[in-house]
């Protein structure tokens, strides 16, 4: 039992047998998408019951000796239970935080996923419902034990429109008891020197990020906590702040930042914080995250005929794999050939293997591409689950760990493939020109399709004809992921954003 | 609390809030005298103006300050109201309260600093009001030996602490609805709306509320106790522990309200 748990459990005073079975069920594990990450986690398939708040007076669960056991002494912030209700909404439900001083770590969500809730309690601005926290080694109910040594911009830069940037900071420095010398020095750390005695109202969008930032790093912090600090900077602004944080961590600052780009978060953070619905989805090394993903080596036979051997010949070495038709329906079928693939789901260092494994059977290949998903990939793979979770959809992964399937199933691609590489992460063995117009990245399928029904529990439905159907190989009992939602949607539109993603890229 | 009333007063120097807010004060001060003097002996809505004999005596200096009280009142609710409520509807208060975590020295800072500006603003406004008053005088043929005298200044340093003890008990009262709407429009429209309108519509209909209201004690107090039915000690009895719920109420929801958006 976790020292939250236990504070909750033991916080009201008198016993609880409904609330206490009601706990029990909350507490039990949820079923994971990434079943290699432990630390990942996804609501419980039934949701939290709502627990009824009594509106006792409770002493604070941060005097419960027994409330940091287990806390550990290298976490910059550590909660356990941190809950937070608002108007009996739970915005933020029993999260279980561990950043590691020193690390830049990245906090990431959809919007209304609780993270403000969450920077504001750890700021000491709102105070949890339940629940336990500690920044600094100091707990959250006594915010101005730490908050000398925390520097924070949350919610975008907010600063009187009439004064000037310098004197904004002034008043920070004056009310924290800095020096005006720090005032220059974090000034020139932001390249706002020049505009300092300009109003705050004449200032752009991202010269007042940058004075957010400024007035953050003013107390010189250990923890520095930012809110979508590159809102509005442009790609250089991006890049110096990106610079600036790597510089900070290298210094020994502790990061933790919230953002919606992804791929900042990728790109800066060794150290990620995934939540949804205010529920921790997954935290820990960046890299660890991303190793989880579903790798996928996608195979082109020279002729469309050799997929299904080619798909047997994957099962017999035991890589799960499927058919995909690549390209729009509008393809003549002819040209079926230049639009199968085989998508393995196998790490790229099984590339080669593969590659002979094909040849020796007499299996020629036209192409060979290996995808590694990025984060904002994996970030909606998980949220998406978690979504379709809470609406009650059965994911066929979970059916798969619950029953292993045997044999071949047919599948119904629901929508059939997406392009959608500019997700991902590409190393291309180099496709010949597709029938899709010669479209090399885009016309490939990357994502595991969504089948409607599950390996073994449904029905297959009736084919569809080649362009609508595939066969898959036997999956494993321990399929890594479920299948990507955006697979779900509709063709058409599907097409068209395969058509932006390929642009993009 | 020191460093909380030095940060507070960065932003109440702002040069056109301090333009605005004192060159407002002057106008209506140099109304308030004008109208004083030039209206001596006659009757208006809600009473009757002071006569020459009374402008001639040690307190006639202040009549002119008295005659705005109300608006100087409106002032310091205004002028609290805008810069707390402006801090949370900015969310400057945010940036504020992670300076400086500890929410009732903030708070006390602030209002220090609040009524620093108030008892400013209330000087300029005596210091226009006597030196139109002096200007007026000889217009009107009003005597203006007894000001000087030592019953004069006298009489000038009790209206200056009566109209500053007003304003601030306007303020209060500016802090209250701050802290409770969080949004200057708001909590300046309400606490305008429950003093003027409001507290005048029940006294005009029920006059014996009019010492029970704190808005009408107020203007006891600002009078000096004069001209009211309500004694001086008993409006400033009633006005302290009016003000002290109203501290109270603001204390507790600023120290422990959530700072939400």
């Amino acid at each position: 039992m976790t020292p939250g748990e236990r504070g909750r459990r033991y916080r009201r005073g008198r016993p609880n047998r409904v609330a206490d079975k009601r706990m029990a069920a909350v507490g039990e594990p949820s079923r994971s998408v990434f079943p290699h990450l432990e630390n990942l986690r996804l609501p419980h398939p039934h949701g939290h019951p709502h627990l009824p708040q009594l509106h006792l007076p409770h002493r604070d669960p941060h005097r419960d000796p027994a409330s940091s056991v287990g806390r550990r002494p290298d976490a910059a912030i550590w909660t356990r239970g941190l809950t937070k209700f608002h108007d009996h909404r739970r915005s933020v439900d029993h999260l279980d935080l561990d950043v590691p001083a020193g690390a830049l770590s990245g906090f990431v969500g959809p919007n209304g996923a609780g993270k403000s809730t969450t920077l504001r309690m750890l700021l000491g601005l709102v105070r949890p419902t339940e629940g336990v926290g500690y920044v600094l080694g100091e707990p959250v109910s006594h915010p101005e034990r730490y908050l000398s040594h925390v520097g924070a911009m949350i919610e975008g830069p907010t600063f009187h429109p009439g004064l000037t940037g310098r004197r904004n900071l002034r008043q920070l420095a004056v009310l924290r008891g800095i020096g005006a010398d720090r005032i220059d020095e974090v000034l020139d750390l932001v390249r706002l020197t020049r505009r300092a005695d300009d109003p705050f109202a004449t200032y752009s969008l991202g010269m007042k990020q940058r004075l957010g930032i400024a007035a953050a790093l003013l107390p010189d912090p250990e923890l520095l906590i930012l809110d979508e600090p590159t809102n509005g900077l442009d790609p250089a602004g991006i890049r110096e702040i990106r610079a600036l944080l790597r510089e900070l961590v290298d210094g020994g600052m502790t990061v933790f930042v919230s953002s919606h780009l992804l791929a900042e978060i990728e790109q800066i953070c060794d150290h990620v914080v995934m939540i949804r619905g205010g529920r921790l989805l997954f935290q820990g090394r960046t890299g660890d995250l991303l190793a989880a993903g579903d790798p996928r080596i996608l195979l082109a036979p020279e002729r469309g005929a050799d997929a299904r051997p080619l798909l047997h010949l994957l099962a017999g070495i035991g890589v799960r794999a499927e058919i995909r038709l690549d390209g729009p329906t509008t393809v003549a079928a002819g040209s079926c050939d230049q639009r199968t693939v085989v998508v393995a789901h196998a790490p790229e260092r099984m590339a080669a293997d593969l590659n002979r494994a094909a040849m020796s059977n007499g299996i020629a290949l036209r192409g060979l591409r290996t995808h590694r998903p990025n984060l904002e990939e994996t970030f909606l793979r998980a949220t998406g689950a978690a979504d379709d979770r809470e609406h009650g959809v059965v994911e066929p992964a979970a059916a798969a760990a619950d029953e292993p399937p045997a044999g071949v199933t047919a599948r119904r691609i629901a929508g059939g493939p997406v392009g959608g590489p500019a997700h991902g992460r590409e190393t291309d063995g180099g496709w010949g020109r597709g029938a899709a117009g010669g479209r090399r990245a885009g016309s490939l399928p990357h994502r595991a399709p969504r089948p409607v029904a599950g390996p073994t529990d449904r029905p297959a439905p009736p084919p569809l004809g080649p362009s609508r159907a595939a066969a898959s190989a036997p999956s494993g009992a321990d399929e890594p992921y479920p299948s990507d939602p955006e697979e779900a949607a509709p063709r058409t539109s599907r097409q068209v954003e395969t058509g932006r993603d390929r642009g993009g890229r | 609390m020191f460093q909380a009333f030095l940060a507070e007063w960065l932003p109440l120097r702002r040069r056109r809030f301090v333009v605005g807010t004192f060159g407002a004060t002057a106008a209506v001060a140099a109304l308030g005298a004008g109208l004083t003097f030039v209206a001596s002996g006659g009757h208006g809505l809600y009473g009757t103006y002071p006569r020459p004999e009374q402008l001639a005596s040690p307190a006639g200096m202040v009549q002119g300050l008295d005659a705005i009280s109300i608006l100087l009142g409106v002032v310091g609710l205004c002028v609290v109201a805008a810069a707390l409520a402006g801090d949370y509807s900015r969310g400057t208060l945010r940036n504020q309260l992670v300076a400086q975590p500890h929410r009732l020295r903030l708070l006390a800072g602030k209002c220090l600093a609040l009524a620093t500006f108030i008892a400013l603003v209330v000087l300029a406004a005596l210091v226009v009001s006597v030196a139109l008053s002096f200007v007026f005088a000889p217009i009107k043929g009003v005597p203006t030996g007894a000001w000087l005298s030592t019953a004069g200044l006298h009489e000038l340093g009790k209206g200056y602490l009566n109209n500053l003890l007003s304003a601030w008990g306007y303020g209060v009262l500016g802090a209250l609805v701050a802290v409770v709407f969080r949004s200057p429009a708001a909590s300046i429209s309400v606490g305008l709306a429950y003093v003027l309108p409001v507290e005048i519509i029940i006294t005009t209909i029920w006059q014996p509320a009019g010492q029970w209201l704190p808005g009408q004690l107020l203007q006891d107090l600002a009078y000096g106790g004069h001209g009211y039915v309500t004694a001086y000690a008993d409006a400033g009895l009633r006005v302290l522990c009016y003000g002290l719920v109203a501290t109270l109420i603001t204390a507790l929801l600023f120290r422990y309200r959530d700072m939400t958006s």
